[in-house]
């Protein structure tokens, strides 16, 4: 039951004539860049396994980055289908833009719109028809409590300048992320790709249903302490999402502002097991970034524990004098890959032995940042573990511990397997990216609370 | 503005069993600046609509932001098709009554036009302070923005309600970030956006901030000498620059009735208040009274009418320590029995309501912040903050601020770094043993709490005085 469908919003050729409509009436001095962000979503909401609230929603972004003398201002608006009221407006904005930009001091840290290259990459959209989403609620979730979100339709990013650079990337992912109850107990749930097929569906609800037969026992209480813990993939993914904060950020690290000090002054190390990478191969995130340069298909940020490569934009580049490496303006990573290690998912729970499974973290936040120490709760399926054996769910715990210890000397062992984490956030507009993780098992965690 | 679509909106309305549109425009201009230089000057003109489509009982919201006619007649017919298709599938159906029918036309510009600032006036001045700021000893980085914004929503529903609203608004921020050896700390001016206001050009007071800028490096320096927050059990005071934050995380998200329906449980979380603990739980000391005030002059999440149309008034929700009503608009109080508040807000046109925070605020009381101080005997005084964490169920917490002085026998004496206490919501709560009287008692703001699926952040505003709370779990840093 799957239907091909069309975007409703602007093709590649729609947006290059935009482009060129516009570049033309650029004057001598004036170098403008256009970023298209155009999405056509469906947005189904869910509580008790039944829609909540239902969102279609066609929204068309265009971003103006306007440079002239050494300034420059960006000005984001909203655009309909017409090619010929999209261009007056583009150019009434364009205007208003040249007043305000006279306004601006010179940029001392100004990089230049330059021709970065050309590229395209597009997959076709497969839309669910709402007869398997029906099936869905009245037969694979009979008896299940679920809330969550499911999403999907097609999406495209585009960049171009006025002096040749054209990139374009267009894709539709679905995802349904979703939790499933039992009382106040729950497991966390996902599904995402380019297709949804129903049996794939089912196969990770039976696999779902599995951990929450497991917290139907009651719940233990366990005391604040340092305990061995085991963080499945997401619960790790989690952690190591703190980084994207600063963590790796050449301009952070100048300013105060990172996590990861020691490491990158060489004042520390981390765990020799780890290692972690900016990495594009997969083709699910756009290579270029905000200012269209394409970054590389691969660059490694942490080597076995040694802070190798610090995300450096094209501005940072100018203003410490130092190598850009194709980083966006925020220099967070966009596609982080942790190396998997060689623990096997049948000896987890053998070489746990004694402590906590934690399946997901919630609300992490830096309780000290330039001291690179974390704190966040336990979420979802989590679990004590005594010999070996899961003896019960437990009562939600809080950590608070230094990232040195945790991904240094306290990490023992990273799995074998690795778990895909697709971009489920929506603020503003529907995000791609991706971050792949393994398990990994701490010794010596501090739970607080 | 949008009014030439009222003729469009009354063809359509009768294509389908109920409509609304939500027209929204809504302009910003945010300038920063970095060590005393540029660093951006970005603009947002977002325009778009929302509608309500209903049919069979089944409401659909549809959205574009191509409001050319014919996309406005795309985007209808796209949700009502929808919600025949989708019919089977909801969990509550559209009762008309959860709307608004108010006719209104309502304006806070403030006094000064946001247009009489220009560019140049902002971004001078911050380049301006920023070298103030430079010049402070041990100083790292400096960062100020500025942020001007207007919005103006139009609302119609077929049972006639015809609501104009406008809006300006104004938020800044400043932070300065610090080193001596290996101590790094950063001072802001409240935290994180939090001069967030609402009112026209007259809320950007320029000198004020030069002034400011004087005080977060005296402080950062104070900071940078500090020995750690010592661990223990102390009496904790808190600034209404730190207890926004407190009121938010374990008051504001946990009442929210869509919350406790489990609307939200695969993301922000549920809540430990139930339905039944509305009229019973003692939810904090005798001394506690929190409003919901969508009237308070300045308080950036003031508005006369939610995205309902429905219209907001003040409202306690606990009074003397005890849970009266909740955070839920119309259609959760319809599906959830519980007195509630005009709460139910988008983000923008591209977004569907929901249950949200607007201004929440905790009531003065009448202890003068030096009474607070002398009748402490072992304590700590903390502001501003700069960490937060929570878990699902709005239960455990953990916080941190940039700035505190320990408070020993009745006085305020030295500085400490990395100050951060953690505790339990209602526990925490009933530990509240003096409330600050009106001279303590300070509005804030952030445009920045982030809920729902999809995500939406929405500006919430939060005022109130300086707390003391009794033998609080308060630590350092790494
Ligand atoms: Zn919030």
């Amino acid at each position: 039951m799957k239907n091909q469908t069309r975007q409703k919003h602007l093709s590649h050729s729609d947006f290059q004539s935009l482009s060129q409509s516009i570049y033309s009436e650029l004057s001598g001095d004036e170098s403008l860049a256009l970023t298209l962000s155009a999405e056509d979503s469906k947005f189904y909401r869910f509580n008790e396994s039944r829609l909540r609230q239902a969102t279609e929603l066609t929204q068309i972004g265009l971003q103006l980055h306007l440079q002239k003398n050494r300034r420059q201002i960006k000005v984001s608006i909203f655009l309909g289908v017409s090619s010929e009221e999209n261009k007056e407006h583009v150019l009434k904005i364009l205007n208003q833009m040249r007043a305000d930009i006279n306004e601006l001091p010179e940029d001392p840290y100004f990089v230049a719109h330059q021709n970065y290259g050309v590229s395209s990459q597009i997959s076709e959209p497969i839309e669910t028809s709402i007869a398997t989403l029906e099936k869905i609620c009245t037969e694979q979730l009979k008896g299940l409590d679920l809330a969550g979100l499911y999403c999907e339709g097609p999406l495209t990013l585009g960049m171009s300048n006025s002096v040749g650079l054209d990139h374009w990337f267009e894709s539709a992912p679905f995802f349904f992320d979703y939790s499933l109850f039992h009382g106040f107990k729950a497991v966390k749930g996902g599904y995402a790709g380019a297709e949804f097929v129903d049996h794939k569906f089912s196969e990770k609800l039976a696999e779902n249903q599995i951990f929450l037969e497991r917290l139907k026992k009651p719940s233990m209480k366990i005391a604040p302490g340092k305990y061995r813990t085991y963080l499945a993939p997401a619960a790790a993914n989690e952690l190591i999402g703190m980084l994207a904060w600063g963590g790796f950020s050449y301009a952070a690290l100048q300013r105060g502002q990172s996590s990861l000090g020691k490491i990158f002054k060489n004042e520390a190390k981390l765990s020799p097991l780890l290692t972690i990478e900016e990495n594009f191969e997969n083709g699910l995130v756009p290579r270029f970034n905000d200012l269209g340069e394409l970054s590389p298909e691969k660059m490694v940020l942490i080597e076995k524990g040694v802070g190798v490569n610090l995300l450096t934009s094209s501005r940072s580049s100018v203003e410490y004098k130092v190598k850009s490496n194709g980083a966006s303006m925020s220099e967070s990573f966009r596609s982080p890959k942790v190396l998997a290690g060689t623990l096997e998912t049948k000896d987890i729970l053998k070489e746990l032995h004694t402590g906590l499974y934690l399946s997901n973290l919630h609300y992490l936040n830096y309780s000290d940042m330039p001291g690179g120490r974390v704190t966040g709760m336990t979420r979802y399926a989590c679990f004590w573990v005594e010999n070996g054996e899961i003896i019960a769910p437990i009562e939600d715990l809080r950590f608070d511990e230094s990232l040195y210890h945790c991904l240094g000397a306290g990490l023992i062992a990273l799995t074998k397997e690795t778990e895909h984490f697709p971009e489920t956030s929506t603020y503003f507009s529907r995000r791609v990216g991706t971050s792949e993780c393994p398990g990994f098992l701490i010794d010596q965690f501090t739970f607080t609370l | 503005m949008s009014r030439q679509w009222i003729g469009l909106f009354q063809e359509l309305k009768k294509e389908c069993d109920w409509l609304s549109f939500r027209f929204l425009n809504e302009d910003s201009k945010a300038y920063s600046t970095r060590d005393g230089k540029v660093e951006e000057a970005r603009q947002v003109f977002d325009r778009g609509v929302m509608m309500e489509v209903v049919v069979d009982g089944t409401l659909v919201y549809a959205a574009t932001s191509d409001l050319s006619e014919a996309g406005l007649r795309a985007c209808f017919k796209r949700g009502a098709m929808r919600a025949k298709q989708l019919s089977p599938l909801k969990l509550t159906h559209f009762n008309p009554k959860s709307r608004g029918l108010y006719q209104a036309q309502k304006a806070n510009l403030g006094e000064k036009k946001l247009e009489q600032l220009t560019t140049s006036e902002i971004v001078q001045h911050q380049i301006k302070v920023g070298e103030l700021l430079k010049k402070g000893p041990h100083v790292l980085s400096s960062q100020l923005t500025t942020i001007l914004l207007s919005t103006e929503t139009l609302y119609l529903t077929s049972d006639g309600a015809e609501i104009h609203q406008e809006t300006a608004m104004t938020l800044q921020d400043m932070r300065v970030t610090g080193q001596k050896k290996a101590t790094i700390q950063t001072r802001s001016d409240h935290g994180y956006m939090a001069r967030s206001k609402q009112g026209g050009a007259e809320g950007i007071n320029t000198d004020f901030l030069g002034m400011r800028a004087d005080t977060l490096i005296r402080e950062l320096n104070e900071m940078l000498d500090a020995p750690d927050c010592p661990t223990g059990k102390l009496d904790l005071l808190l600034s209404p620059d730190q207890m926004m934050l407190q009121i938010h995380e374990s008051i504001g998200h946990p009442l929210e009735i869509d919350r406790i329906l489990g609307d939200e449980r695969n993301y922000a979380g549920w809540s430990f208040v139930k339905k039944e603990d509305f009229g019973k739980l003692q939810y904090g000391s005798p001394l506690m009274n929190v409003s919901f005030d969508p009237d308070l002059k300045g308080e950036i999440a003031s508005y006369a009418y939610d995205d309902s149309g429905t219209e907001a008034q003040k409202t306690y929700l606990i009074q003397e320590g005890k849970l009266l009503a909740g955070l839920g608009g119309s259609e959760s109080q319809e599906r959830s029995g519980l007195a509630g508040v005009s709460n139910f807000r988008a983000q923008s046109w591209n977004r569907a309501p929901i249950d949200r925070m607007a201004n929440l605020n905790l009531e003065p009381g009448s202890s003068s912040l030096d009474e607070m101080i002398a009748q402490t005997e072992r304590g700590i005084y903390m502001q501003t903050n700069r960490s937060w964490s929570i878990d699902d169920f709005r239960n455990k917490f953990q916080f941190g601020c940039e700035y505190a002085r320990l408070i020993e026998d009745g006085k305020l004496t030295s500085v400490v770094k990395n100050p951060n206490y953690r505790g339990t919501t209602v526990a925490y709560w009933n530990a509240l043993k003096a409330v600050g009287d009106p001279s303590t008692f300070e509005v804030y703001g952030t445009p920045h709490c982030g809920k729902g699926e999809p995500n939406q952040v929405i500006r919430v505003g939060h005022a109130s005085p300086a707390c003391l709370f009794s033998q609080i779990e308060v630590f350092g840093g790494a």
